[in-house]
């Protein structure tokens, strides 16, 4: 009875089609429905085409590490991945070489941007093919600025002065709104003000560490005189992901740095606010005007036995028609990283333009020197906002939180023993 | 032909073997491959790997910053389980001289084990935001204030803020394992007690607690190798924060593993939580044997 129900089974149970006539699609959720809509919809137009059976599958952002450290490893759980586009030029021995796909990419646009070749290529080999970036903008309520004739900073001291101003005519409690602790909008605040001060964690060839220097401390000084000017939430240290954003729409703090998604938020829960919200780019530094890059590629696993569906799709899914269509969908989410988009009506919006000139000042994990395992395990594991911890919780002098910096920095980079490539 | 003991045991292996089977692939063989992996510098940006002997381990000795958290994840364990065990046996107590009312209250305790660690830590996150949160706009209101309380921004409170989480999540296991010790005490004997003039207190102490603290002993040890693999409430709330003042053995595995790449590292942090448990286990088994006698 049992043989029979399983062959009467198996005749309504549809085979599944050949291993290679499929293909998943992972990529990272991003905030914009339309845009993951326009994402899978590409991916099913290019299956439908040639006739593969496509999965696409959205990763949380918050599961983006794990799954990115779990298909390096394993390859599995999917063909083709959107991963955080400095682990690919980590995980390059892991993932398959694009150059040639990149190279055609490359002659149909206008090339990539720069950030995006040394996050995801080596030695001019392309082991990841880029496809958009976050930008991170400063966020300003307008309507705080306007009731007392300011305007958004263009240097640090600026922005000081103004959260400062606007705590003293008493428009908000706390105005400069950023975490003190280990949520990303601090890390890429934190990194940024290194950059903008002349500081950085690694110098040029990537394995010397340069985090003990007096643009480090200006730099560290520079938030400590906010904590002590009380112009930052007392609550900042314990701070996630979400709570700049709150902040913000609860209209407790003045200003904040993050990426277009206030916008997006507001447009849904607050319209009025959303008529008033600035975006700017990053103010400027003794040492110029700098941009923490937080991009995604496409990347493949080197074992992978589809490597011609994969290219196939990659040329589909690069065409001018979809690229473009993908980034409008976005509504300025995500920034094309490749030249020769700067065009899209998105960007006529004066409140999204932002978020494309910040590309020009974007830099990547451990600029100057080369995207390593080291720069990005100390930018993941936030020893900088450490740094802030250990002088204004532990009570440390700046010399010393420095100090113990640089004995971390100095373990992770002895385990990672980094080879600049 | 097989003699009738040689087939009795085989018959017990066979029937064992699916169980066996299971233990070995999804137990043993990725227990054993992580040890080994524990000695070796593996790391997933490089495509080789080598055996390092004890270099991870001495590592790890010798570095406060990876040293303290593993410290703190056993006395986070051991603080989270002394509590759920007072706590669940308090309420045990209670529940069991109140009348009916008092049962189906009891009943109600048993809420926080319906729902998943994650979505306690995001219920926890909602409570205790600085701006917004529920405990702050309480404190707010009945202080008359607008002061708020950083609860995740300062270590001390941040570090209570988890502790708590963990403790309401997991002392129903604790409320429900004494009270149906409690319940198997006789009514002969409750009343035997109460006719010789022994009060409550004293009738819990001399009757009910050593009822139920052989239970109590084996739920102390599972309680605690749990709580020592806590990570979901501490991630989620603090991910380690501030600075690293609320870092345990997992949520620094993970940074280091995950995040970092380094996985051979990342597990000689995670087994050097191994002999703590050991230590435990025979702890536990010795208070057992002594109360036993």
């Amino acid at each position: 009875m049992l043989v029979v129900a399983i062959i009467v089974l198996t005749k309504f149970i549809p085979a599944a089609p050949p291993p290679d006539r499929t293909l998943t699609v992972c990529a990272v959720e991003i905030w914009s429905d339309s845009l993951m809509k326009k994402f899978e919809q590409i991916v099913t137009d290019w299956g439908n085409l040639h006739n593969i059976k496509t999965t696409f599958v959205k990763i949380p952002l918050k599961d983006i590490d794990m799954k990115a450290t779990d298909f390096a490893l394993t390859g599995t759980g999917a063909d083709l991945e959107v991963l955080p586009a400095h682990k690919i030029a980590i995980y390059k021995d892991r993932f398959m070489d694009l150059t040639d796909v990149a190279q055609e990419i490359e002659r149909r646009f206008d090339g990539f941007y720069g950030t995006a070749i040394d996050m995801t290529s080596v030695q001019g080999r392309f082991y990841g093919i880029p496809v958009y970036a976050w930008s991170h903008l400063w966020v300003y309520d307008k309507r705080m600025l306007d009731k007392h004739g300011l305007k958004p900073a263009e240097t640090y001291d600026e922005a000081f002065t103004l959260a400062k101003k606007l705590k003293e005519l008493g428009e908000v409690e706390y105005p400069f709104g950023i975490g003190l602790g280990k949520d990303d909008d601090a890390a890429m605040f934190f990194q940024a003000l290194f950059w903008a001060n002349g500081a950085s964690v690694f110098k040029e060839d990537g394995r010397t560490i340069a985090i003990r220097s007096e643009e480090s401390k200006r730099a560290i000084e520079y938030v400590v005189k906010l904590w002590e000017n009380k112009l930052v939430p007392p609550g900042a240290f314990g701070w996630d992901g979400a709570s700049n954003n709150k902040n913000f729409l609860a209209g407790s703090i003045a200003f904040t740095m993050n990426s277009p998604t206030i916008l997006v938020q507001a447009k849904e829960q607050k319209p009025e606010l959303a008529t008033n919200i600035i975006h700017t780019i990053y103010p400027t530094g003794p040492a110029g005007r700098f941009s923490y890059a937080t991009g995604f590629a496409f990347a493949a696993s080197r074992s992978t036995k589809k490597a011609q569906l994969i290219k196939s799709f990659l040329d589909y899914f690069y065409t001018r028609q979809n690229y473009q269509d993908l980034i409008t969908q976005g509504g300025g989410s995500v920034n094309p990283w490749l030249k020769g988009n700067e065009n899209l009506k998105i960007w006529s919006d004066p409140q999204l333009r932002p978020s494309l000139e910040s590309l020009q000042i974007e830099k990547h994990i451990g600029w100057p020197g080369p995207v390593t395992a080291a720069a990005a395990e100390v930018f993941d594991r936030r020893i900088i906002a450490s740094i802030v911890n250990n002088v204004i919780n532990n009570k440390m002098s700046v010399d010393d939180a420095l100090g113990v910096a640089e004995v971390e920095i100095r373990n992770i980079l002895e385990e990672q023993n980094p080879v600049a490539p | 032909m097989l003699s009738v003991s040689k087939f009795g045991i085989l018959r017990r292996l066979l029937l064992l073997a699916p169980v066996g089977l299971y233990l070995i692939f999804f137990w043993a063989y990725p227990a054993v491959r992580c040890l080994v992996l524990s000695f070796t510098n593996f790391n997933v940006a490089r495509s080789s790997f080598e055996f390092v002997g004890m270099d991870n381990y001495r590592s790890i000795v010798c570095s406060h910053e990876m040293f303290v958290p593993i410290l703190r994840g056993v006395g986070l364990a051991a603080i989270a389980t002394t509590l759920k065990c007072a706590l669940g046996v308090a309420a045990a107590f209670l529940i069991d001289t109140g009348g009916r009312s008092a049962r189906v209250w009891g009943g109600m305790l048993g809420l926080p084990l319906f729902l998943p660690a994650s979505l306690i830590a995001i219920l926890w996150l909602w409570l205790f935001y600085d701006v917004g949160g529920f405990v702050n706009i309480l404190f707010q209101h009945f202080a008359n204030t607008k002061t708020q309380i950083a609860w995740l921004g300062s270590k001390h409170l941040a570090f209570c803020v988890i502790l708590s989480a963990i403790v309401w999540r997991g002392f129903p296991i604790f409320f429900f394992g004494a009270l149906a010790s409690i319940r198997g005490i006789s009514q002969s004997v409750r009343e035997a007690t109460l006719v010789d003039g022994a009060s409550r207190s004293r009738f819990w102490y001399f009757v009910g607690v050593p009822h139920i603290a052989p239970s109590l002993l084996a739920l102390l040890l599972l309680s605690f190798v749990f709580d020592l693999g806590e990570f979901e409430s501490i991630y989620l709330l603090t991910r380690g924060g501030p600075g690293s003042a609320t870092h345990t053995a997992t949520t620094l595995a993970y940074e280091i593993g995950m995040q970092g790449g380094r996985i051979g590292y990342a597990l000689a942090i995670l087994f050097f939580i191994v002999p703590v448990v050991f230590c435990i286990v025979i702890l536990l088994g010795y208070m057992e044997r002594r109360f036993m006698q």
